[in-house]
């Protein structure tokens, strides 16, 4: 066996696990049940579990629990939750601290991610981990908020300069406890523009985190916001992702504006994903009216969506000696509000793209390309 | 006179868990948990009971002496005072409860003293891994060193 033979073969089996996990986790009944008996045979406990298989551990808890189950995995099983719930509340202070932080300072920011779907719609804290905390901010107060949070004892290399401002979307703050903020300037690294960013400011609304007053998103916005605010369907196993989203249709169905939803993703270019997420979803029994996935598929096509669909296939097919999955950048500068001249287009896009891959310049975005050229062009790639 | 107590909530997070009341000090960041009678008297605690009424119905759940089940209690209550993960409150400070649900006490013929587990090195628990480094019952008790006879 050649070693990409063996590297496809360990992606297929770790693929296989994750999925028979989901259905344990988040089905019910005899499927739920099927599911976790084919995951256990499958999966070797001994070695290291990635986290986001540990971070699915708590749903499957509760999934055991309520199939009756008696399992010896059942004991370590709820010390993840129990673990779950304490770094959740670690987290959720943490949080509490930096909404007061930036409400003193006079900016308004609406949590999104983890924070409020799991305090929104699983039961209680501690059925799913928080892994960081998610915050939005308007752009022309991202310096403002990330100078206020690093006031506060929050970590960021570099103060945030306004070239990042203009062609980022996100940075990274450290806790004093090494607890992870995320400081978004943009809703969706997709479609980084102040259209789309206009229709999830709002569709903001008020809840309590630890008894102060914050904003999440409304149902519709926060399903919006997870199916494109995550990483391409195709860049990763599938995921915490799925299971949220399927809990977030379960818990919130009749306020649920499928129309709405739709009406966003044909206008912001980003139908191929919404289409290709929802489908995913499906596959999980995820109740997604038929006729928003046929609108969907009958939108117009146009350039990012075209570049989106050549992504899928790509990864879709067996063998394909050039990997495209990096082509997406070039969409989301596409759907982005960057407005450069034809002559200035090459260097703007360039500045994009070394922000979106975390280079330090331009000048390591050949030998990124190089390498990953090398790297996806041997036979079997998968 | 019924002493009455109260979750110190504006310091203590808590949750119960399939019968496993879990709680943390937010300014200590100290971990406790308690399960079985334990686990019912913070529920009770939370649903504003007071001590004698907590004595009285386990007294009528278990066939065991009085002053034993009075003396676990007190010796419980104590140990959730010490941590101040409660309060003790006056009589007319909160309102009465209402009844209690059944289920809530079908715990089982055995009486099993309720017990405060308390964990205070968080940092160092927290870097165990919650599935090989883990005794059965799970986090936070860590793998005990086999050692040779």
């Amino acid at each position: 066996m050649t070693n990409a033979q063996g590297r496809a073969e360990c992606a297929q089996r770790r693929s296989e696990e994750r999925e028979f996990l989901l259905r344990a986790a988040t089905g019910s009944g005899g499927e739920a049940l099927a599911a976790y008996k084919a995951w256990r045979a499958r999966v070797d406990l001994d070695a290291a579990i990635d986290h986001e298989t540990l971070a699915l551990m708590p749903l499957l808890y509760g999934s055991l629990q309520r199939l009756g189950l008696d399992d010896p995995l059942l004991g370590r099983l709820k010390g993840i939750c129990r673990r779950c719930w304490f770094e959740n509340q670690l987290l959720l202070r943490s949080a509490r601290e930096a909404v007061a932080c930036l409400a003193e300072a006079g900016v308004g920011c609406l949590l999104v991610g983890d924070l409020p779907i799991a305090l929104t719609y699983y039961e209680g804290v501690s059925a799913r981990s928080i892994r960081r905390v998610d915050a939005v901010v308007l752009p022309r107060q991202a310096q403002l908020a990330e100078g206020r949070l690093r006031a506060a004892g929050w970590s960021a290399g570099s103060p945030l300069r306004d070239e990042e401002v203009a062609y980022n979307h996100v940075k990274r703050l450290i806790g004093p406890a090494g607890q992870v903020l995320a400081l978004h300037w943009h809703f969706l690294e997709a479609a980084s523009s102040e259209a789309a960013d206009g229709s999830f400011w709002a569709a903001g609304e008020e809840f309590t985190l630890d008894g102060r007053s914050a904003r999440r998103l409304s149902p519709t916005g926060l399903l919006l916001h997870l199916l494109l605010g995550g990483s391409h369907p195709e860049k990763e196993l599938p995921g915490l992702w799925i299971a949220d989203a399927l809990v977030v249709i379960r818990g919130a169905a009749e306020r649920l504006d499928w129309s709405r939803m739709i009406g966003f993703a044909i206008a912001q270019r980003l139908a191929v994903r919404l289409e290709r997420k929802l489908q995913l979803l499906s596959g999980y029994g995820a109740p997604v009216p038929e006729p928003a996935v046929r609108a969907l598929r009958e939108a117009r096509t146009n350039l990012p969506e075209s570049i989106d669909a050549l992504v899928l296939r790509s990864k879709g097919g067996r063998q394909k000696r050039i990997a495209l999955w990096r082509c997406d950048v070039l969409a989301d500068y596409l759907r982005s509000d960057r407005r450069a001249g034809l002559l200035n287009r090459p260097s703007d896009f360039s500045h994009f793209v070394r922000h979106r891959w975390g280079l330090r310049g331009r000048r390591e975005l050949l030998p990124v390309l190089a390498r990953h050229f090398r790297r996806n062009t041997t036979p079997g790639w998968l | 006179m019924d002493r009455r107590f109260s979750i110190n909530g504006s310091v203590v997070a808590s949750e119960v868990i399939d019968g496993e009341a879990i709680m943390m000090h937010q300014v200590s960041g100290d971990y406790f948990s308690a399960d079985g009678i334990g686990c019912l008297i913070w529920q009770w605690i939370g649903e504003g009971r007071g001590r004698n009424q907590m004595i009285d119905l386990l007294k009528e759940s278990f066939a065991r002496e009085p002053a034993e089940i009075a003396s676990t209690v007190d010796s419980f209550l104590a140990d959730l005072l010490s941590h101040q993960l409660v309060l003790e409150v006056d009589e007319g400070d909160s309102p009465p409860p209402g009844p209690v649900a059944k289920t809530s006490i079908e715990l089982g013929a055995n009486y099993a003293p309720p017990i405060l587990n308390a964990y205070s090195d968080m940092r160092e628990l927290l870097l165990l891994d919650p599935i090989h480094e883990v005794e059965e019952s799970g986090w936070p008790t860590p793998k005990r060193t086999r050692t040779e006879p």
